[in-house]
């Protein structure tokens, strides 16, 4: 390898160590693992929530179709004499 | 005998182990913020839908909703937290191809509810297609910068 290539390699490193170095600053700051952790797990907790009250509505909805539909079934009492 | 290094070869084994370091390094911060624009995302989404079942059920116990709406908003809202539930495993495992397939999942879900949003408030509208904008943007950015 000619010493100008080598030269070009080494300040092409040196420039991409400092990106690097950046980056991984401005993704330790903004992004930890720990960070997204919590955000997951609050999104979980919403999503629970939604299903928990979803499940809720249609089983009291289930109960109350139930209900009318056993009334529409209902024999009529026949009226006393 | 043991062979002498070169200095010039010392340097450009450096330089190689530098630059290699460095992608692995930028790599990994961008995947890291790509993850946690999705996971905001997914946090976005699960509150908007949140708000929206409720809006529903008000108007649902109000008499502004027939039974058998109710019974289809409320099978797309448990549709919908089950997406979000499965993105979310996707992001903590940190697949690329199964983070973009969740979404997808979790798009669709979420369009089969905007079919519905004519029987809620504009607001209520608004707040799940902005939603599903930011989850659409996520799924682009994610096409562009791998996880």
């Amino acid at each position: 390898m000619d010493p100008i290539t080598a030269q070009l390699l080494i300040r092409t490193a040196s420039e991409l160590v400092m990106m690097a170095i950046k980056a991984f600053r401005a993704g330790g700051q903004a992004a930890t693992a720990a960070e997204i952790a919590a955000i997951l797990a609050r999104s979980d907790a919403v999503a629970a929530d939604i299903i928990a009250t979803a499940q809720r509505e249609l089983d009291e909805l289930q109960a109350v179709l139930a209900l009318e539909a056993a009334k529409a079934n209902e024999p009529t009492l026949p009226l006393g004499d | 005998m043991r062979p002498r290094i070169s200095s010039r070869l010392a340097v450009l084994g450096g330089s190689y182990v530098a630059i290699v370091m460095s992608l692995v390094i930028l790599h990994a911060c961008a995947s890291t913020q790509a993850l946690k624009r999705t996971a905001v995302a997914s946090e976005q989404l699960a509150l908007s839908t949140q708000r929206i079942q409720q809006q529903e059920i008000q108007l649902y116990d109000a008499g502004e909703v027939k039974p058998t709406d109710h019974a289809k908003w409320q099978q797309g809202f448990l549709a919908t937290g089950r997406a979000i539930q499965a993105l979310n495993a996707a992001i903590r495992i940190g697949n690329a191809a199964e983070v973009q397939t969740k979404v997808r999942t979790a798009l669709d879900e979420v369009d089969r509810l905007l079919v519905q949003t004519d029987l809620l408030p504009q607001n209520a509208r608004l707040v799940l297609l902005a939603s599903l904008e930011g989850l659409r943007a996520i799924l682009v950015s994610l096409s562009v910068v791998e996880v």
